[in-house]
């Protein structure tokens, strides 16, 4: 039974059609990759996955339920949390606060228990702390909790969003784009950490990505997108030899002569 | 020009004190002044503000130097502190006369209304320039359920305490009822939506009187509103036995609401609520994507920053035994609003020092005057003050324009701005 289904989405912006008909099924426990040339539409299915986006047809499905149309928060508590390829981080909080923010949906304080500071907000608050630093420590931030979110480091910053989204305790975790602009040493990292998320949290993984090895090593099955349209899937060394994904990477290496001149 | 500048730009409170404790702390005797210099230094400034000279400049300006001095230290973890800060606070209008506590009053409200709206603007980052209408609200609720002639005119004489939380929830509900139609402006659009609704409700109640829509039908003399006229001969509240006649016994009501406000307004900054809205403030989209209702956050953060303008308003009311439509018109908002952007946003202290400011400047400077010998401008406080003024706003903003004592997230927001603008620069 598949955890996520996608069925027949599409998505046009006044005519440009970003993703056309596009189905694919992701297994619980799984690391899949969606891949494609820049323009594909990987961060419009991301988007339309997460409600920032509503589909213009087709049906999105999550654990039985169906999601597509959903309000953000309300897709947030379903189950599915993400990243962004642009780090968008809350950039004036602190780690820890980033963290605390994605923990929102598991805390229950009020404005008036708040203000009344009872021994549930106390107990839920102190609980939430210990929690945000062990996902710190988990992702390799131990000792930054308190610097504001800016002043990190860009490998920092793009684990901070993966613990930030991880504090929402997603079922699926979209990842776009996790290595992107990483030294080898900290896609290195980044590659250990996914494989961890899965081994040890048992989350199921989706994620966009260009480098190649990354893709390959770590994904157990490939999604390839092209001009908003499915090409291929299927598990890494069979989408490697497809001759459509190679040409939608290289071209198709003929010369194309038009009639006329 | 541009060292200097620069070097204004540098300077500020915090800095100062922490260069002057990295010094300081490397000696023990240092050290130890530190640890202890203020368990010293706040009691003798609280003795020295209550025996200052009985010239109301002077002890302004002590007052304000003791304040401000305090509110910079950030102690706010001290209870010690704490406790000489109210102790001073309630001790102050002791020896001042009428007028003098009459500003006092309205530095305390001002910074309770500053407090309010910091939630919403700080916090929340929703920019609203109507606040008044809550304010108002909150005092015509207490005016007409009190007025003997013109409202319902039952007893208040313990029932202002009542009127008190009513003022706030009614006050809620109105901003509620603002916020649903902005919820999805942001910025400008919203700034000018919220300044129109504040202009409504003070139009509405210089119209709603005899002749009103909605007046006519209620009452035949007097209206809704009793419009231009406003509504007066509000009785004065009890306090058990004791009638809050002045503004004296007005401002102690005021400094205790004050101080709910503030210790309300702090406990829900650092909660999930406070994160809420810090988060909704920086990337709208983003804290929906983590699961925060922002609808619904919004909302709240109008229906908190309203109720505390209504329970100023009816306060003010109480305390004026009369309300006219035209105590409720833009200056207020921009007034509140302008000492919530200058003492600092997102920050309680910065507002009551905004507060101190913007409300205390204006009236203390009234009986400023320079005499050298050779020269005497003997009027210079009355005939200048407002000049005064808005210099002192204008260097404000250009040298801190992040506010005197902004937030640290205000703070690092802005130092990022500079970092980039100096690359820009080069």
């Amino acid at each position: 039974m598949a955890i996520l289904s996608v069925r027949h989405v599409g998505r046009a912006f006044q005519g440009l059609l970003a993703l056309n008909d596009v189905s694919l099924e992701v297994e619980p426990e799984t690391i899949v990759g969606i891949i494609g040339p820049n323009g594909a539409g990987k961060t419009t299915l991301f988007n339309l996955l997460t409600g920032f986006y509503r589909p213009t047809s087709g049906e999105v499905w999550f654990e039985g339920k169906r999601i597509d149309g959903l309000p953000l928060d309300k897709i947030a508590a379903a189950g599915i949390s993400r990243t962004f390829q642009n780090i968008r981080l809350f950039a004036s909080m602190t780690a820890i606060e980033n963290v605390l923010v994605g923990a929102h949906l598991h805390l229950h304080a009020n404005v008036g228990t708040a203000v009344l500071g009872t021994p549930q907000v106390r107990r839920e608050e102190r609980a939430a702390l210990a929690t945000a630093v062990e996902l710190l420590n988990f992702v390799g931030l131990k000792g930054r909790e308190n610097e504001l979110a800016r002043n990190l480091a860009y490998g920092e910053q793009r684990r901070l969003e993966v613990a930030r989204a991880l504090a929402v305790r997603p079922r699926l975790l979209l990842l776009d784009e996790p290595t992107a602009g990483m030294n080898p040493g900290e896609t290195a990292g980044m590659t250990r950490l996914i494989r961890e998320l899965r081994d040890d949290l048992k989350i199921t993984i989706a994620l966009i990505e260009h480098q190649m090895r990354v893709v390959m090593g770590v994904c157990e099955y490939i999604t390839v997108l092209d001009h908003g349209e499915k090409i291929s899937e299927g598990v890494p060394e069979v989408v490697q030899r497809d001759q459509r994904v190679i040409e939608a990477y290289l071209g198709t290496g003929q010369i194309i002569t038009e009639g006329g001149g | 020009m541009s060292t200097l500048r620069e070097a204004l730009a540098q300077w500020s409170p915090s800095r100062l004190w922490q260069r002057a404790e990295a010094r300081l702390g490397r000696t023990s005797a240092g050290a130890a002044a530190l640890r202890h210099g203020q368990y010293v230094v706040l009691p003798l400034a609280a003795i020295a503000a209550g025996l200052a000279a009985e010239h109301m400049t002077i002890r302004w300006a002590f007052a304000m130097i003791i304040a401000a001095s305090y509110l910079m230290l950030r102690s706010s973890t001290n209870l010690f502190g704490i406790v000489v800060l109210g102790a001073m606070l309630a001790y102050l209008p002791e020896h001042m006369d009428l007028f003098e506590r009459g500003i006092l009053f309205d530095v305390a409200l001002y910074a309770m209304l500053g407090i309010g709206l910091n939630i919403v603007v700080g916090y929340a980052g929703l920019l609203d320039l109507g606040y008044v209408a809550f304010f108002a609200v909150g005092a015509y609720l207490f005016a007409l359920l009190s007025a003997p002639e013109v409202g319902g005119g039952f007893d208040v004489g313990t029932s202002f305490w009542l009127v008190l939380p009513m003022a706030m929830v009614v006050a809620a509900l109105v901003g509620v009822l603002l916020g649903i139609p902005v919820l999805r402006l942001r910025g400008d659009y919203l700034a000018i939506v919220t300044l129109g609704f504040g202009e409504i409700i003070g139009i509405m109640l210089n119209n709603e009187g005899a002749t009103g829509l909605i007046g006519k039908h209620v009452n035949s003399t007097h209206g809704l509103t009793n419009g231009s006229v406003g509504v007066f001969s509000i009785p004065k509240p009890y306090f058990f036995d004791i009638k809050l006649a002045t503004p004296h016994e007005m401002y102690y009501v005021v400094l205790v609401g004050c101080l709910l406000a503030a210790f309300a307004a702090e406990r829900i900054r650092v909660s999930r609520v406070g994160r809420a809205w810090e988060a909704i403030r920086e990337d709208e989209d983003v804290a929906a994507a983590m699961g925060v209702n922002t609808t619904q956050y919004k909302l709240l953060a109008f229906a908190i920053g309203a109720s505390i303008g209504g329970l100023g308003g009816a306060i003010f009311a109480a305390k004026q035994s009369a309300v006219f439509p035209s105590d409720f018109n833009l200056d207020v908002s921009v007034n509140v609003l302008a000492l919530v952007i200058i003492g600092g946003m997102g920050n309680v202290r910065g507002v009551v020092l905004g507060s101190l400011l913007l409300i205390g400047l204006p009236d203390v400077l009234r009986d400023f005057s320079i005499d050298l010998g050779f020269v005497s401008l003997d009027n210079l406080g009355a005939d200048y003050r407002l000049v005064i003024f808005g210099a002192a706003l204008v260097a404000v903003m250009v040298l801190r324009p992040e506010g005197l004592l902004p937030s640290r997230r205000r703070a690092a927001e802005f130092e990022q701005a500079r970092v980039i603008e100096a690359e820009r620069a080069t």
